[in-house]
C-alpha cells in the first residue's frame, strides 16, 4: 500500500517508520566503500513530534504537536549512521577500525566529536550551505556504529533547489568524497503520521 | 535399424550439447579495465582533484606571501644598511637569517603537506574505485577483472573483454546518484 501510494495520507506509526526507513522511498541514501557503510537518513518534522510525544507521559494536544512541528520545520535534519558493512568487515567499533596507535584514535575522536561540521555541505540552488549543527551521539559502548545528527537551517536557496545534495568529505576513514542526493519531490510526499 | 541410428545420433548430439554448455559455464569469466582511463575519467577523482587544487592554491599563496615579506625585509635592509652601526648591522643580519630559516622550514613543511594530501586524496579515490569494481564483478558474474597499467601487465586484450566503459558509466552513476553499488 505504502509503495504504491506516494501521497500525504495519514498512516500508523509502524507503517510510517517503515516508509521513512525504506531506501526505495528516497529518504535514505547509502554509500559503501572499502568495508565502511555510510547511511544518510532524512528525518521529517513528524519524527521529532513523535519523539516528543513518546517522551512525555501525557498525550500531546493538536496545538502542541503543531507547535513542535513548526519548530522543526525551520530546519532540515539528517542522521548519518557510520558503520562497517558487515560483509567485508566484521561488526567492530567504528572508532577503532584502521586505527594504528593512540594518536590516530585521538585524532578520530576529536574530529568526530568537535569538527565534523567542516566535512559536510548541502548544495542549494545556487550556494553551498554548511550545517548549523553536527553532533555525534554517545552510544555508551552499546553499538559498533556511530550516529551523527546534522542540521541545516532552512532558507530560500535550499527551498528552491529541486535536489538536495549533501557532500561529505571523509578524511577519517579515507573513503573520499560522498554525495547523498535527496529528491525534493520525494521529501514532500512523505505520508502523514497518525498520532 | 534406421530408427535406432537416428535415435543414437540424436542422443549423441544431446550429450555433446550438454557437455558444451557445461564446459562453457565452467570457464572463468574474465575481463579487464583500463585503469588509467577509469581513474582519470571518474567524476569522484575529478572532484577530489579540484578540491585538492584549491587547497594547494591557498598553501602556495601563503608561501608566496611569506617569500614576498622576506624579500621586502631584505631590500629594506640593503637600503638602510650603511646607516646602521656595527652592532645594529649584526642584529639585523641575524634577524634576517632567522626569518629566512623560518621561511625555508615553512616552505618545506608545506611541500610535505601537499605531497601527503595528494597521496591521501588519491588513495581515497582508489578505495572507492576498487570497492566498486569488486562489487561490480560479483554482481555481474565475473571471476576476474584485471586492471591494465602502463608497465604492461596486460599486453593484449580483445575488445569483448574490455569492460572499461561499462564500469566507468556505472561508477559515475553511482557516484552521482547512489543506489546499491552495481545497480545504481
Amino acid at each position: 500500500m505504502l509503495a504504491s501510494c506516494h501521497s500525504n495520507a495519514p498512516v500508523t506509526a509502524d507503517d510510517w517508520f517503515a516508509y521513512i526507513n525504506d531506501p526505495s522511498n528516497g529518504l535514505v541514501k547509502v554509500r559503501e566503500v572499502n568495508g565502511f557503510r555510510f547511511e544518510m537518513k532524512y528525518l521529517p518534522a513528524d519524527y521529532w513530534v513523535y519523539r516528543e510525544a513518546t517522551r512525555r507521559k501525557e498525550k500531546l494536544s493538536e496545538e502542541e504537536r503543531e507547535s513542535i512541528r513548526q519548530v522543526y520545520e525551520g530546519s532540515h535534519h539528517f542522521l548519518l549512521s557510520i558503520g562497517t558493512d558487515g560483509e567485508k568487515r566484521q561488526e567492530v567499533d567504528i572508532m577503532r577500525v584502521g586505527v594504528n596507535d593512540y594518536k590516530d584514535y585521538s585524532f578520530r575522536m576529536h574530529k568526530m566529536n568537535f569538527t565534523m561540521k567542516e566535512s559536510f555541505s548541502l548544495k542549494g540552488k545556487r550556494h553551498q550551505h554548511v550545517p548549523t549543527f553536527a553532533n555525534l551521539e554517545n552510544v555508551y559502548g552499546l553499538s559498533p556504529k556511530r550516529n551523527l545528527n546534522l542540521v541545516f537551517l532552512d532558507n530560500e536557496d535550499i527551498r528552491e533547489a529541486s535536489t538536495w545534495d549533501i557532500k561529505m568529505e571523509d578524511d577519517i576513514f579515507h573513503t573520499g568524497i560522498h554525495h547523498f542526493s535527496f529528491n525534493r519531490t520525494q521529501l514532500h510526499t512523505i505520508p502523514t503520521l497518525t498520532f | 535399424m534406421k530408427k535406432l541410428l537416428i535415435s543414437l545420433s540424436l542422443l549423441c548430439l544431446l550429450f555433446v550439447s550438454v557437455f558444451a554448455i557445461v564446459y562453457y559455464m565452467a570457464q572463468p569469466r574474465i575481463a579487464f579495465v583500463n585503469t588509467e582511463k577509469l581513474v582519470y575519467e571518474y567524476e569522484g577523482m575529478k572532484e577530489a582533484h579540484e578540491m585538492f587544487q584549491q587547497k594547494v592554491s591557498v598553501w602556495h599563496s601563503n608561501v608566496d606571501t611569506l617569500r614576498n615579506s622576506l624579500e621586502n625585509h631584505s631590500r629594506l635592509l640593503e637600503v638602510d644598511f650603511k646607516k646602521l652601526s656595527e652592532n645594529e648591522k649584526g642584529k639585523a643580519v641575524t634577524k634576517l637569517r632567522q626569518e629566512e630559516e623560518r621561511f625555508v622550514h615553512y616552505a618545506r613543511s608545506m611541500s610535505e603537506k601537499e605531497e601527503k594530501e595528494e597521496e591521501r586524496m588519491t588513495q581515497s579515490v582508489l578505495n572507492q574505485i576498487n570497492s566498486f569494481v569488486k562489487d561490480y564483478g560479483e554482481t555481474h558474474g565475473y571471476d576476474l577483472i584485471l586492471g591494465t597499467t602502463t608497465s604492461g601487465n596486460i599486453l593484449y586484450g580483445g575488445d569483448s573483454q574490455d569492460i572499461t566503459q561499462e564500469v566507468l558509466k556505472a561508477l559515475n552513476q553511482y557516484y552521482r546518484e547512489g543506489g546499491t553499488k552495481a545497480h545504481p
